[in-house]
């Protein structure tokens, strides 16, 4: 009799495949196509050949890789001090790091460039350094909460052990705690480093008009180009797939939600 | 077994149904009309309109019309009586055809954002029966042959309504009939609305009017990060091209050329694969030179005094005077050089909606020349900044809205004499000076410049025309390429980063596959 | 010692440059100023626009709507697809679960173009319905509840259900009376997750909205290209409203959580 439990698993199938499956397909469709609907690689051989493109790319690798680097510099010790501290207040303080993903990112965004105004003079002036803020501004938390969890969740008895077997406090650290936190960070990246490839709403709103991955898909959306947007999305997609397979992380992958939960 | 299978194909048809009631919109609507908000139901359900109201579905620009509920102290005193928004203008419009031609008509307002978002909605499959895009868009939807011609009765100037065909104004209506598309100029398919040319808004403080006035100062070091740009193609492609060739356009041997007009038109739509090429390239210096690139920030941000140089259309350039005098801070208004792109938007009849419905046409017509009664087109001017093309004919009111917006006060020290007969009389040599305005003299750089620019910058104003489908694609991914990253200009430390991360990255990767070979 | 001030610091500083911009904000939205710097007298307009102007009002119900319809949906359907999902044969199970994946690992750019792409472009369903905004949300949403719920399935004890259907009970009853009341929180956090991610979601609306419609997160980016600064500063006041709400909704749920460590602390020191 248990078939009725498992055919409610159908209408969630059915529902994937037309807006999950059926749009990443149609993606393909478009990416290899052009507009008289014929066959092509324009798109793609385009896209490696040309230095525009490229460039794109490698500026949307640059930005992501070094807003991932602040965010875990500033997120590994919070993460770090926070699960090994003894303060009563500890669930408290967890909780103001990670309220500012309940607030609308636009808004923040808005809020930090008026700040950035005051403190720069002129916002255009720093445009990669405004890009930079800005995203560690708005992914800090989504790296605070995976490396928390898994420090907090690492026997503190390992590192007593170490400390008996006399290791000092950095040694305890470098060789106990760090490479067994290395799940945490990997999470934590994976949840800051595609965002900061993509979300090019934040180099908008900051004055950066040069443009990342995520904006020419935007700028083919406004130029009603679907054949060069999709095979942008395709090459992000294939770069996730890379990611994801490089990380393996099944269990950690759960993203966004596991840090908002 | 049997049994499931049943419920397998029961749950099956189940969800099927819970997808194609989301494709459905009626039943959706119907489902949601309850809980949406007002607003949302209308758009999702089409009401049935009674048979006897002609409906008219009017598609204009944002914030483009006058929407009345003006305070009584903004009622415009005209020799000619007083003019005052009270409601909008499309309710006018019902009452007034209702009035005049005893028929009830329901106008269906809606709004468009850019040019390409109107035709890209039209083809997407949206009806409407008049639409007001610019004058490029006209072009390619009459090359598309997507358009009604206007009725005989429309130009008659015999009708006392037709407002339009009496009173717009004659450099207007001849330029209208001068251009062609495919043999058949723009005047039998459109009539203008408002009109304008593009120049920099500019701070006086910082900038020299000589600086303004060349659109080369969008490149220049001095104003780093203090020069905004538009953010769409065309308008940054024509400074672009002017820039480019400002020796050759500003050469008096290029000027004095009895072909002047058709020259500067011809160089200033050079689409050529070289010219593109460089256009890019000047337009990658101009991106990390200017402050943003926007779609309407910049008139705040000039105001503000984030930035001293503000790319801009005549209409907002007079709108951001406006407001920065309020706040006493003085800006200025210069159209370059070099050349000035002039534009219009105008109103076109659609042949997916009109189809060969007189009634509708005639309403759509009629929508057309109350647009362009003198006193309406006041109130779109005070409304929106923009100045109309109806300079009214016989009608005295729009020349004395002119004088009372710009006639010098009597105590006023410095003016000049401002000629406008090349606008409002259709025979500038003739115009005995009726058409002057004795204005305060700084007005030669301000709102009456922008509002009305003098002869001389229309003589060296060229039109735009449309880009055709392999022009458009090829300038389009231009545009793009001027935002992209050029990896030439990377920094060292850049490349260091990111090879370092990559090496790093597959050290641990090959490290950890090892020790779990090793387990 | 001095590490231990350094630690407090560290803490500080961070927290300093997550709130700062936001708690400056508030101060400011509460004055006539409308740039940071010099302060213009108390005053309390910028909520007077906020909550009177029809644009900005129908902005927030419109996006709380959205939010709140996309999440109900994505419940039903995120939990619904959790316990079939548990149930079904490991293929079947794994195909799920791999395509469930899919639009959370994905960047929101790429599932709001690729749905506009399909809904929009291919099918020519016109995004004025409100169908590609709203399915766009619902596929945002509904894998996270997935997510959220299937712990909870799978933390269950399998034995109970079985007992109910040994006693007589139809499936459908067991389903309702016994499994989904036990996997209620998974199912309530869903929701909540579902209705936060609709509410932060800029891409997928972007791609997908009808020209006449905004949420919080179009209409603030759109307002930063815009050049009116009574609406610049009334946001403020929508980020001020939105930050005391958080605090808020923070506070109340936690209050609880917290009480109740204390209590179980409580317990198990007696």
């Amino acid at each position: 009799m248990r078939f009725s439990r498992k055919s409610l698993g159908i209408p969630y199938a059915v529902f994937l495949v037309i807006f999950v499956a059926a749009p990443l397909l149609f993606l393909f469709y478009y990416a290899f196509t052009n507009g008289q609907g014929q066959f092509t690689v324009w798109n793609f051989t385009h896209f490696f050949t040309d230095p525009n493109t490229l460039g794109t790319l490698y500026y949307s690798l640059l930005l992501a890789l070094v807003t991932t680097m602040v965010c875990l510099l500033l997120a590994y010790p919070v993460a770090y001090f926070l699960a090994t501290s003894t303060m009563r207040t500890k669930p408290v303080v967890l909780m103001l790091f990670v309220m500012p993903m309940w607030i609308n990112f636009s808004l923040r965004i808005t809020a930090l460039k008026e700040i950035l105004n005051v403190l720069e003079g002129n916002l255009a002036m720093h445009p990669f350094l405004n890009a930079v803020v800005g995203m560690t501004y708005d992914f800090l938390p989504f790296m605070i909460l995976p490396i928390y969890t898994t420090i907090s969740r690492l026997d503190g008895a390992l590192r007593e052990a170490a400390m008996d077997l006399g290791a000092n406090r950095v040694q305890t650290f470098l060789r106990v705690t760090l490479p067994l936190s290395v799940p945490g960070i990997i999470s934590g990246v994976s949840m800051v480093f595609l965002p900061a490839m993509t979300n090019y709403v934040v180099l908008d709103m900051l004055y950066n008009s040069t443009y990342i991955m995520g904006s020419l898909i935007g700028s083919y959306f406004s130029a009603y180009n679907w054949h060069g947007g999709s095979m942008i999305s395709l090459i992000l997609l294939a770069l996730i797939c890379i990611f994801t397979l490089l990380t393996g992380n099944e269990e950690e992958s759960v993203g966004r939600g596991g840090a908002l939960l | 077994m049997h049994n499931r299978i049943r419920k397998k194909t029961l749950l099956t048809s189940l969800s099927v149904l819970l997808f194609l009631m989301l494709f459905v919109p009626e039943s959706l609507a119907e489902r949601m009309s309850e809980i949406l908000p007002a607003g949302w139901a209308d758009q999702l359900c089409l009401q049935a309109q009674a048979s006897d109201t002609i409906t008219l579905r009017v598609c204009n620009w944002e914030e483009y019309i006058d929407l009345g509920d003006w305070d009584e102290e903004e009622t415009i005193e005209l020799p000619s009586g007083d003019i005052i928004g009270e409601n909008s203008m499309v309710e006018d419009f019902e009452e007034w055809y209702y009035d005049t031609y005893g028929k009830r008509v329901k106008v269906e307002y809606s709004t468009f954002g850019t040019n390409e978002d109107l035709y890209n909605m039209l083809t997407l499959g949206d009806v409407y029966d008049l639409v007001c895009p610019s004058e490029y868009l006209i072009m390619k939807l009459m090359a598309e042959d997507a358009l009604v011609p206007l009725s005989d009765d429309f130009f008659d100037t015999a009708q006392e309504n037709n407002y339009y065909s009496r009173g717009a104004a004659p450099f207007i209506r001849q330029m209208f009939e001068n251009s062609e598309i495919g043999g058949e100029p723009w005047a039998k398919y459109a009539a203008g609305y408002m009109w304008g040319v593009t120049g920099l808004v500019y701070n006086p403080e910082i900038v020299t009017r000589e600086q303004a006035s060349s659109w080369k100062i969008l490149a220049d070091p001095e104003f780093a990060r203090k020069v905004t740009i538009k953010d769409n193609v065309r308008d940054a492609y024509f400074a672009a091209v002017g820039a480019i060739k400002s020796d050759l356009l500003t050469s008096e041997e290029f000027r004095s050329d009895p072909d002047y007009a058709k020259n500067l038109e011809r160089e200033m739509n050079d689409t050529s694969p070289e010219m593109i090429e460089k256009v890019q390239e000047w337009l990658k210096g101009v991106k990390d030179n200017v402050f943003s690139f926007e779609t309407d920030a910049g008139k705040a941000d000039m105001i503000t005094g984030k930035v001293a140089v503000n790319y801009q259309w005549s209409g907002d350039a007079v709108y951001t005077l406006d407001q920065a005098d309020e706040d006493d801070y003085t800006l200025c208004f210069a159209v370059p050089e070099e050349s000035t792109d002039i534009y219009f938007d105008g109103w076109v009849m659609l042949r997916s909606g009109i189809g060969n419905d007189a009634d509708r046409q005639h309403a759509a017509e009629a929508f057309i020349n109350f647009m362009s009664r003198p006193d309406n087109a006041i109130r779109n001017m005070y409304y929106i900044g923009y100045t109309s093309v109806i300079s009214g004919g016989e009608d005295p009111r729009m020349f004395e809205y002119a004088q009372y917006c710009y006639e010098a006060e009597d105590d006023e020290e410095e003016t000049v004499e401002y000629d406008l007969s090349y606008f409002f009389s259709g025979d500038p040599e003739n115009a005995d000076g009726e058409y002057v305005i004795e204005t305060p003299a700084d007005q030669l750089e301000r709102q009456l410049y922008g509002q009305y620019p003098p002869a001389d910058v229309i003589g060296r104003s060229s039109i735009m025309t449309y880009f055709n489908d392999e022009q458009n694609e090829r300038i389009n991914q231009m545009w793009i390429n001027v935002r992209c990253f050029d990896i030439r200009r990377a920094p060292w430390w850049s490349w260091i980063l990111i090879l370092g991360t990559l090496v790093l990255v597959g050290r641990y990767l090959i490290i950890r596959r090892l020790r779990n070979k090793g387990r | 010692m001095i590490w231990k001030t350094f630690r407090k610091m560290f803490l500080i500083l961070v927290l300093v440059f997550l709130y700062l911009p936001i708690l400056i904000l508030a101060v400011y939205s509460f004055t006539e100023s409308t740039n940071i710097g010099a302060i213009r007298g108390f005053s309390l307009h910028n909520y007077v626009t906020l909550f009177t102007t029809a644009e900005l009002i129908d902005m927030i119900t419109g996006t709380i709507t959205l939010a709140l319809a996309a999440a109900a949906i994505a419940t039903v359907l995120g939990t619904i697809g959790a316990i079939g999902a548990f149930y079904s044969r490991k293929n079947a199970s794994r195909f799920i679960t791999t395509l469930n994946q899919i639009p959370v690992i994905n960047a929101d750019v790429v599932t709001g173009f690729s749905i506009c792409v399909l809904l929009v472009v291919a099918l020519n369903i016109s995004k004025d319905s409100y169908i590609p905004l709203l399915a766009g949300h619902v596929t945002l949403c509904a894998p996270f509840v997935f997510l959220s719920v299937m712990p909870r399935i799978q933390q269950m004890d399998p034995s109970i259900y079985e007992a109910a259907l040994d006693l007589g009970a139809t499936p459908f009853k067991a389903l309702t009376q016994i499994l989904i009341p036990q996997i209620v929180p998974g199912i309530i956090s869903g929701f909540a997750l579902a209705v936060t991610l609709s509410l932060d979601d800029y891409f997928i609306a972007m791609y997908t909205k009808p020209a006449t419609f905004d949420t919080i997160s179009t209409y603030v980016v759109n307002a930063t290209k815009g050049a009116q600064t009574t609406i610049k500063t009334a946001l403020w006041a929508l980020s001020t409203v939105i930050f005391l709400l958080v605090v808020l909704i923070v506070l109340v749920t936690n209050i609880r959580s917290l009480r109740k460590a204390n209590m179980e602390g409580g317990r198990r020191a007696q």
